[in-house]
């Protein structure tokens, strides 16, 4: 179906021109294919834009404003990443501090859950029983009871975790109590971050060193692997700029100890709150399930011929996989896994059933201190429409150019 | 113009071969031996066991019992001999499996380079002499869906030959084509059996079989029921069910 914008013909418009009567002139308009459909539209355009400045005018006597959103927020958020916030900060900070707890649960939760969702939608094709019953089970378990009483059945599970003063620490390498989970991180002096900057170029340089290196033993026989060199180049960087730098790293095993008034003290790590982990898991594994049933419906969609060509030219499993398998399979994957990446970020907003200061959690708590409920909902709404966008945005190119290829 | 076969090198050793599927015996125990440098024709009803068996030495349905030997390496558990096995025996099937998303040049080399770990220009001059020898060197940069069915069978047998098979399996390699379109696949065979192909067709051209079969194994109901030479099966079958199938085919 082509959609199109009508416009008038200029042929029709000489034609009119040409005739003497009115009443020819009106006959000739009435019966043309394309004014009718030019005049039904333009009939509906106006009436769309009464509409809207009707709306607007009277959501505007509603004070469709945001003005109070600068005032000082006078509310503290158990988490924020990337931005230092405080209750100090402006409203606005406040809320985009929410935005980015957002972005933060849905970008994690989206890599999560495709991987997961990869490895369980292969699996529920095995052959191997085990694997085979383990995916299913988890498929047909999770995927069939309410998300929400998923996110809030995690908060309750890592709030039974034992109190700080008995955590359990695996050999002493973390800590998991019901403050939340800990594990060990590496972490470094302040030149960490610029180190960690200079790591991701050079593992960037060495990965299209490598794809070169690669294209050029295409045209030459194996006298170097690729692999060995782009690797070793990766080395010297991270050894080189690690000196430059006079890098200390230390591993930074979370520890529990108790101060002077008695009170237990965690220190260390990288922190899993429970409210973090608790969307998260939940998001993670929900969604899983349903890309682990585009996964599975996608590749078994495909003839069984492709699997036994593949097999009967010598390709083993992991190349049939991905040579002939998911590159096929991806094609009929892309459009349904862009709607679970937007079910994953819409669902986020059940954050606020346990208190993970996400977007929409934020704006509640606004609304609460200043009211002005109305224009803060279309501020949400415009959010999660701007961030679905975005999503479908990156998907659909994605998506263009893994339809690209072959006819 | 037919060649010689050694009679005493054999390329497939089939002992026996049993194989089910539920409750359904679709192998009864098929024993046959196929010489290096023959071209064997398989025959039989529908139903009767002749896609089963060629797939069984190949290793793309497992056998429940007997023995399958393949230049003298044993198709069994040990996924190294399945490897090598596989690496020496092509196949063409009655659908082409072509890759639809990679080009005709990029479905014959993909399995050299990947598993024969040839270089890619290597590779390609591999693949243009086989489309050269097939007849379409023209349309090599083409993707399969753009190629009609002759083209496409016969790009799927210059893939099975990139991996320079010693015995190559057809499975009613003309059956999905076009009458027009099934003397170019017959042709470029009947060309590979002259060049001295160890090859296992299933098929039912009789003009291709006569031409440059060496011998006819008859299957029904899961056995081999009658064997023998082109002469003996056109002139002189002797049991019912042979005869009854040859009267409906010939
Ligand atoms: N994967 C399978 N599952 C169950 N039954 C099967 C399977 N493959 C084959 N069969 C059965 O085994 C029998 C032999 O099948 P096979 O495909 O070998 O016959 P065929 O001689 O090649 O017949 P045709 O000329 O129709 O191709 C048939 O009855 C078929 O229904
Ligand atoms: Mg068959």
């Amino acid at each position: 179906m082509t959609l199109y914008v009508v416009t008038m013909p200029s042929s029709l418009f000489t034609q009119f021109k040409s005739e003497d009567s009115i009443k020819k002139k009106l006959s000739l308009l009435i019966r043309n294919r394309n004014f009718r459909r030019f005049f039904i539209q333009f009939v509906f355009g106006i009436f769309l834009l009464l509409l809207f400045f009707y709306v607007v005018d009277k959501a505007l006597n509603l004070e469709l404003g945001f003005g109070h959103l600068s005032s000082r927020a006078g509310f503290g958020l158990s988490h924020t990443f990337i931005i230092d916030y405080n209750s100090n900060d402006s409203r606005w900070m406040g809320y985009f501090a929410g935005v980015i707890n957002t972005i933060r649960v849905s970008l994690v939760g989206i890599v999560l859950a495709t991987i997961l969702g990869i490895f369980m939608g292969l699996a529920r094709l095995s052959p191997n029983f085990l694997i085979n019953k383990i995916s299913t089970g988890y498929v047909e378990f999770i995927r069939n009871t309410p998300l929400l009483v998923q996110i809030i059945f995690w908060q309750l599970l890592l709030l039974q975790l034992p109190h700080i003063s008995k955590a359990l620490t695996f050999g002493g390498l973390s800590v998991w109590s019901n403050r939340g989970i800990y594990l060990p991180i590496i972490s470094s002096n302040e030149n960490g971050s610029l180190w960690s900057l200079i790591l991701l170029l050079g593992l960037i340089i060495s990965l299209i060193l490598r794809s070169r290196l690669f294209k050029y033993k295409e045209e030459h026989v194996d006298l170097f692997s690729p692999n060995l060199i782009s690797f070793f180049t990766f080395v010297v960087i991270a050894i080189i700029s690690f000196f430059a730098l006079s890098m200390k790293l230390s591993f930074n095993v979370p520890e529990v100890n108790i101060n002077q008034h008695g009170t237990y003290i965690q220190s260390g790590g990288f922190a899993l709150t429970p409210q973090f982990a608790a969307i998260l898991f939940a998001l993670v594994l929900y969604t899983g399930t349903f890309i682990t049933e585009i996964v599975r419906g996608s590749i078994q969609s495909l003839p069984i011929g492709q699997t036994e060509a593949a097999m009967a030219l010598g390709l083993n499993t992991y190349q049939r996989i991905t040579l002939i398998i998911l590159p096929q399979a991806l094609r009929s994957i892309i459009p349904p896994l862009t709607n679970q990446y937007l079910n994953l970020t819409k669902n986020s907003s059940l954050s606020v059933a346990i208190a993970y200061p996400d977007l929409f959690m934020v704006s509640r708590t606004i609304m609460n201190n200043a009211g002005h409920a109305l224009p803060m909902f279309v501020l949400i709404l415009i959010t999660y429409l701007t961030l679905s966008l975005i999503i479908s945005l990156i998907m659909n190119i994605i998506n263009r150019r893994v339809t690209r290829i072959g006819a | 113009m037919k060649k010689k076969v050694s009679k005493k090198k054999i390329s497939v050793e089939a002992k026996g071969i049993t194989k089910s599927f539920g409750d359904f015996q679709a192998l009864k125990g098929i024993t046959a031996n196929i010489y290096e440098g023959e071209v064997v024709v398989v025959l039989g009803p529908s139903g009767s066991g002749k896609s089963t068996f060629i797939r069984t030495i190949n290793g793309l349905e497992e056998h429940n019992s007997g023995e399958i030997t393949v230049n003298g390496i044993p198709l069994n558990d040990d996924v190294k001999n399945r490897d090598v096995i596989r690496g020496q025996v092509g196949m063409v099937f009655q659908q082409f499996n072509l890759f639809p998303h990679l080009s005709v040049l990029r479905n014959i080399t993909l399995a050299p380079q990947k598993v024969k770990k040839l270089s890619k220009s290597e590779s390609e001059e591999l693949a243009m002499s086989l489309l050269e020898r097939v007849g379409i060197p023209e349309q090599a940069e083409k993707y399969p869906a753009q190629l009609s069915g002759g083209q496409q069978q016969r790009v799927a047998i210059a893939r099975a030959l990139a991996m320079q098979p010693k015995i190559m399996l057809f499975d009613e390699p003309t059956s999905a084509l076009d009458p027009e379109m099934i003397k170019e696949v017959l042709d470029v065979m009947i060309e590979l059996a002259q060049s001295g192909m160890t090859m296992i067709c299933v098929t039912h051209e009789m003009g291709f079989a006569r031409e440059v079969a060496d011998r006819f194994l008859f299957f029904d109901e899961g056995l081999i029921v009658e064997e023998g030479t082109p002469d003996h099966f056109f002139n002189n079958p002797q049991e019912e069910r042979t005869k009854l199938f040859l009267s409906q085919i010939l």
